[in-house]
């Protein structure tokens, strides 16, 4: 019996050696971003919600450590910044379009960062891609919602993904 | 995708993810004690784990209650070592109270605080219309509940296979009792460091 005591000690050492790499609590490390478009105007619209941690983390990052932690006015800049690198809206030739900032917005713990595209051609055969975060966290899922007027629509992005038809 | 495939898959992913140790390691201490006969007696506990945390999920999402993060993210993994210590007290009987309300119950209470974890971040995220990502994330917890409790199975069963092979077993202390006390002790050991680098003061 000695021996079944002797490895349930070795087990429990070894235990304590991994715990401290897994001792992060485990959020949801999601976003979740509402498309709109409009056909009349031609134009993609998607607010991005992002929790700030997890955005300041991925702006760091970015700069490759050289920011600090931004706040205030710094962090809505670099925060549209980021979401203009990780999220993209491809016309029906493949071709990405430019995306401009349309405002952003605090609620809470999260920041809605808007930004909009004007597309020309069929609106329905846009895609959108949405990295926000991805090259942060291994985990992270990113929900892009679209309403076409007779209800809405999902599309989940994770690591590697590449652009998705909204349609 | 249609929307509630879309959060079913949101709650599946964030349990089976291997980032998701603290849940994990918690369905782990749970079937520590039961054997693949003992089949019923797990499904009870199981089923008011989450009973449990589908509660807390609702009341915290809806607004009804509002749980501090570093609370809820400390008293994770002291939900995790209470039940590994449970274990270690079970296994010392003559017969392991596999069976009796008080597991369940105790389960059923420890669900209440793992849904207010997932629930902080659902309630920020969604400010409205939530009922379909609540349900829809809810049973794709309970799914990635299930291949969880499947590989938890798989694995027990492997280890009482090196336990009888090895003879780490006797009289007194039966290939069972080992094995509850092994795995009980890791998950001990690993809840608790987690308890104390997660401590909020």
């Amino acid at each position: 019996m000695n021996a079944a005591r002797a490895l349930a000690v070795v087990l429990s050492v070894a235990a304590i050696g991994v715990a401290p790499r897994m001792a992060d609590a485990h959020p949801l490390h999601t976003t979740l971003t509402e498309v709109t478009v409009d056909q009349s105007r031609h134009t993609v619209r998607a607010v991005v919600r992002v929790f700030i941690d997890d955005l300041s983390t991925g702006v760091v990052r970015q700069h490759r450590g050289a920011a600090a932690n931004p706040t205030g006015d710094a962090l809505d800049t670099q925060a549209t910044a980021y979401v203009q690198a990780a999220f993209a809206v491809v016309d029906a030739g493949g071709k990405p379009a430019e995306l401009h900032t349309c405002g952003v917005r605090k609620n809470s713990e999260l920041l809605w960062v808007c930004v909009e595209a004007t597309v020309a051609g069929d609106l329905r055969a846009v895609a959108v891609r949405n990295t926000v975060l991805c090259d942060v966290f291994t985990d992270q899922v990113n929900i892009v919602q679209v309403g076409d007027g007779k209800g809405s629509r999902s599309v989940l992005f994770t690591r590697g993904d590449r652009a998705k038809r909204l349609f | 995708m249609n929307e509630l495939g879309t959060y079913i898959q949101l709650g599946f992913r964030h349990i089976v993810d291997v980032e998701a140790m603290d849940h994990i390691l918690f369905l782990v201490a749970l079937a520590a004690i039961y054997r693949l006969r003992d089949v019923r007696s797990a499904l009870w506990v199981v089923t008011a784990f989450t009973i449990g945390h589908s509660i807390t999920l609702a009341l915290a999402v809806t607004g009804v209650v509002r749980l501090p993060s570093s609370l809820i993210e400390f008293l994770i993994p002291i939900t995790i070592v209470v039940t590994g210590v449970e274990n270690l007290v079970a296994s010392g009987r003559r017969k392991a109270a596999r069976g009796g309300w008080h597991r369940a119950v105790l389960a059923g209470v420890f669900g209440l605080v793992h849904g207010a974890g997932f629930a902080n971040y659902l309630s920020a995220l969604f400010v409205t219309h939530i009922a379909l990502p609540l349900f829809g994330f809810n049973v794709g917890i309970e799914l990635g509940q299930v291949l969880v409790l499947a590989a938890a199975a798989a694995l027990l069963t492997a280890i009482d296979r090196v336990i009888v092979w090895s003879r780490l077993h006797s009289g007194s202390w039966p290939a069972l009792r080992v094995r509850i006390v092994a795995v009980s002790l890791v998950v001990v050991a690993v809840a608790s460091q987690w308890a104390i680098e997660r401590r909020p003061w």
